[in-house]
């Protein structure tokens, strides 16, 4: 592999990590949270009424903490599906 | 319900002024064509020197004072009209974009959702560099905030912020002096960053930052071809192709691309 192809799957990489990071982010009753790994499993903690903090560090009340995992899985799960089939066309090319 | 209100609930603020060097007006065309499929319904309105037929409402304004940019020799650069946009937005909530920001997601309507009255980008990603870092401003520990995409409220904190924004553009040697700033260059970034710190008495503000990166193509990288669903730009490593909202800083490509 030539240093301009090296670059070249580093750089689009790179474009697929800032996708990913754009993308996860979620709006939820105002609050920014990202739709990560961290996240769902803190979610798994939450209980009904809650307050978290979200990426802006300001509080929000959960005041449905089933409806909030739903949301939160649902973007995972399409940012993941996402992001693996970019990743494959990236390194295949 | 009442549609009318609603519509004027958000929306968005380009500003388009013409240089002898750049006609921003076309820059700014693709940008709304851009928004209306990124961002469909959200009302634009463009503040300019020409009235842009694209948009929902173009308010005619004098030129502003001229500035310089010389990144690439010295050009005459008329960006200093966007402390004005508090005054001007017709809307409750405002998302001021470059027009050379091209939106190619939605990511900009979470903005509109959020509870913030204040979001603005503080980390950059830099295509050429494979980059992604905050700024330091001057000679200053403050971290840069980019203007280029910035959304705010209408409430006596942002008007207050807006003030400051517009002292320090007013008084920009005294403060380039200051924070050790390029005295021949007035940068709204810098004046927002300021203007952002003093209303928080130089503390965090954390709490306005949009949390993703903001993807820039520096003068390096110039533009080859400009569809509505990606660009196509290209470098010393070659081309490359983005399908992401993209800030273009070699506006002078950019426009030969769209023409």
């Amino acid at each position: 592999m030539s240093s301009k192809q090296r670059f070249k799957l580093k750089r689009d990489l790179l474009l697929l990590e800032q996708r990913v990071k754009s993308q996860e982010v979620f709006v939820y009753n105002g609050s920014m949270f990202r739709a990560d790994a961290t996240t769902v499993a803190y979610a798994q903690t939450i209980q009904d009424n809650m307050i978290i903090i979200d990426i802006n560090k300001t509080p929000c009340m959960i005041e449905n903490a089933d409806d909030f995992r739903r949301t939160l899985q649902l973007k995972h799960n399409e940012i993941l599906n996402e992001y693996n089939n970019e990743y494959q066309k990236i390194i295949i090319r | 319900m009442n549609t009318k209100k609603l519509s004027y609930d958000k929306g968005i603020i380009l500003f388009s002024f013409n240089t002898p060097e750049c006609e921003y007006s076309r820059i700014t065309e693709k940008c709304i064509e851009l928004l209306r499929i990124h961002c469909p319904d959200i009302p634009i309105v463009v503040v300019g020197d020409k009235i842009i037929k694209s948009a929902n409402w173009t308010i005619l304004s004098d030129d502003p004072p001229p500035n310089l940019h010389n990144l690439d020799g010295p050009k005459q650069w008329k960006n200093l009209a966007r402390v004005d946009a508090y005054e001007l937005s017709p809307f409750e909530r405002t998302v001021v974009i470059d027009s050379d920001y091209l939106v190619y997601d939605d990511c900009i309507m979470k903005l509109f959702e959020s509870n913030q009255s204040v979001l603005a980008h503080r980390s950059w990603c830099d295509l050429n560099y494979l980059n992604v870092s905050n700024l330091p401003m001057g000679k200053s520990l403050l971290d840069m905030l980019w203007a280029t995409v910035l959304m705010f409220d209408k409430s006596t904190e942002v008007k207050q912020m807006f003030t400051h924004w517009y002292d320090i553009i007013k008084n920009y040697q005294y403060y380039a002096g200051l924070f050790g700033l390029n005295k021949r260059m007035v940068r709204n970034d810098h004046a927002f960053t300021l203007a952002m710190a003093k209303i928080q008495n130089y503390g965090p503000v954390d709490h306005a930052i949009i949390p993703w990166d903001i993807i820039t193509a520096n003068q390096n990288i110039e533009v080859k071809k400009i569809s509505n669903n990606e660009i196509v730009l290209e470098d010393q490593h070659g081309e490359f192709t983005v399908n992401q909202s993209i800030h273009i800083l070699n506006k002078e490509s950019l426009l030969n691309a769209i023409k």
